[in-house]
Order: structure tokens, then C-alpha cells, then sequence
């Protein structure tokens, strides 16, 4: 009896966990991504299945200001929270900070395609590193 | 003999225990290990709402060239009113002077410490200002000013917490024309304060 009971919370529990997320979007798509050749260091195999990067792409604005933005796929059923922060970099290869410097807390939902557009705010701006991390808080 | 001991060992645990417990740590400012709060805007989300109204404002105006000085000069910015609409008491410089640091340093806009609503940042610039004013006729005019306002949206469920803070940013010409505005939102739930987020 308890057992029966025990499963059927865990089954429940599970339901609610595991809603993913159904997607729409115009088949022939007008809008051409420049695609970033891409370098990975993956240290945690769990946070890389749930946070799954399909690519990068960038775009410049009129300025020479740098825009990245990073394709997400969740490809588990479950909603995963986790952090990021980019990092950019100057032609010379330092690091630019900036009193504006800070990791931001997001999630994806199970089956969610994500895309995190960010911008660089230094001109000098030539190169990023994105660093993804999962969420302290369960 | 024995029971003496574990009872020493014990004590030593509880010791070098509460001596953990209490050691204080330096965190980056970058770091997801600060303390995250429902009822309060914390340090990491006044970086991050000014993170992203810097981001808008270089990709709408500075980088479209829309913000224009006087005579081809750089244009000016003053801060205006920014209104704290929240329950809590912070200094709104937490966001306005990283978003005026960030925007100086993009080498487009010129900020001023003189031109504010409330009264001078620095009244040494300002009496050396109003010194140049006399000799020269001319009065420093600002081109753009910044207001904005933080408000805070909270509801709840039996044993969960939701608040929203709600930035709202906005760029007028001289007539009070808005040449930009933007709002962001964060979000928190939670029960009490944690450590990492």
C-alpha cells in the first residue's frame, strides 16, 4: 500500500517536472545567421545535455559594436535553470571588464530552443567566451 | 576514559564546525554564489538590469548615431529623476552610475556631474562651471536626459514568494521628445534568502 503510494507521488512528481515544450516556426526562414566557428570545453556532461549549444552566430552593428548570440537546445524533458556570463576580450587578447560584469540567472524548459543575444558594450570588443553553469539554488 | 574522549571530540567538532560556519568569505561580483533575496533587489540584479539597458542603448542610439551634440560636440547627458517606487531603500546609483560608467566609456556620449536634478555631484565642477559660465556667456547645456523609475510587483501562494522588479528607463531630447526607453523585468520566487542562485 505504502509502495503504491510512494510510486504514485513519484509519478506525479515526474509529471509535473517533465512538461517540454512544443514549437512553430516559418519553414523557410528569411533570416541568414552568420555562423561563429566555435571551441568548447565541456566539463559537465549533465548541464550540456539540458543546456545543449547548437551554435553561435554574430552580427556587427553599424558602429563596429559586437553582437553574439548563442543557440540553446534542451534536449532532455525537463526544465533545467542554469547560469551564464560572457566574457569579451580585446584585440590583444585582455579581458575587458566592466563595472556591469555579473552571471545571469535563466532556465530552459524541456524541448526549448533558446537564444541569448548579447551585446558587446566596448567597441574594442573582438572576441567573447560564454561560460554556462548549472544553477546553485535546487 | 572513553566516554571522556568522544565527549572532548565532540566538542572539538562542534568547534572547528561553528568555526566554519561563521568564517567569512569573499565572493567575485560575478560570482552565482551571492546571497539571492525574493523581497529584495540585490547587487547582481542591479548589474544585470544595468547590463542590459547599456546593451539597448548602444544598439537603439549609439551604435544608429542617433544621439547628436550641439556644433558636431559629443552629446550630453544628464541624469534626471529616477524614481524608487519600490518598498525598499537603496541608492539608485546602484543602477545609474553603472549604466553612466558604461556609457562614458563607449567614448560617444559625455556625462556631467554638474548637470543634475538634485544638486551638484561635485560642487567644486560646478563653481569652476559657473566661473566659465561668467567669462565666457555661455552655459553648458545638456543634449539628452535620463529618467526612469523601479517599481516592484509582489504576489504570493501559500508558501511562495514572487517579486518583480520592474525597470523602466527612458532618453528625452531637450523639447521632451523620448529618443529611447526601454523596460526590463527580474523576476525572483523563493521562500527566504540563499546563497546562489
Amino acid at each position: 500500500m505504502i509502495v503504491t503510494a510512494l510510486l504514485a507521488a513519484s509519478l506525479l512528481s515526474e509529471g509535473c517536472a517533465t512538461k517540454s515544450m512544443n514549437t512553430v516556426q516559418n519553414a523557410q526562414t528569411e533570416g541568414i545567421p552568420q555562423m561563429v566557428m566555435d571551441q568548447r570545453i565541456l566539463t559537465d556532461p549533465s548541464l550540456s545535455r539540458s543546456v545543449y549549444i547548437v551554435g553561435v552566430n554574430e552580427a556587427y552593428t553599424d558602429e563596429g559594436y559586437r553582437k553574439v548570440q548563442v543557440q540553446l537546445y534542451n534536449r532532455t524533458r525537463r526544465m533545467k535553470a542554469f547560469t551564464y556570463r560572457v566574457e569579451w576580450y580585446d584585440k590583444d587578447g585582455m579581458m575587458i571588464g566592466s563595472p556591469l560584469d555579473h552571471r545571469t540567472p535563466t532556465q530552459i524548459e524541456g524541448g526549448q530552443r533558446k537564444s541569448i543575444p548579447i551585446l558587446a558594450t566596448s567597441p574594442k570588443a573582438v572576441d567573447f567566451r560564454f561560460t554556462f553553469m548549472e544553477s546553485l539554488k535546487k | 576514559m572513553n566516554y571522556k574522549l568522544c565527549l572532548v571530540l565532540a566538542l572539538a567538532g562542534a568547534f572547528l564546525a561553528t568555526g566554519c560556519a561563521t568564517k567569512t568569505t569573499y565572493v567575485d561580483n560575478d560570482s552565482s554564489r551571492l546571497i539571492a533575496n525574493v523581497d529584495e533587489i540585490n547587487i547582481q540584479d542591479f548589474a544585470r538590469a544595468a547590463d542590459e539597458m547599456v546593451q539597448s542603448i548602444i544598439e537603439d542610439c549609439i551604435s544608429t548615431g542617433d544621439l547628436e551634440g550641439v556644433d558636431g560636440k559629443k552629446p550630453i547627458l544628464a541624469i534626471s529623476r529616477i524614481v524608487n517606487n519600490t518598498s525598499m531603500q537603496f541608492d539608485t546609483d546602484l543602477l545609474i552610475k553603472r549604466i553612466r560608467t558604461a556609457l562614458l566609456k563607449t567614448r560617444k556620449v559625455q556625462t556631467t556631474t554638474t548637470l543634475n536634478l538634485a544638486k551638484s555631484e561635485d560642487p567644486l565642477a560646478e563653481m569652476a562651471d559657473a566661473e566659465e559660465e561668467i567669462i565666457t556667456e555661455e552655459r553648458m547645456k545638456h543634449s539628452y536626459s535620463l529618467s526612469g523609475k523601479i517599481i516592484e510587483v509582489t504576489t504570493r501562494t501559500k508558501n511562495l514568494r514572487q517579486s518583480s522588479y520592474e525597470f523602466q528607463l527612458t532618453i528625452s531630447n531637450r523639447r521632451g521628445l523620448v529618443v529611447w526607453e526601454d523596460i526590463k523585468t527580474i523576476t525572483k520566487q523563493g521562500k527566504k534568502a540563499s546563497v546562489g542562485f
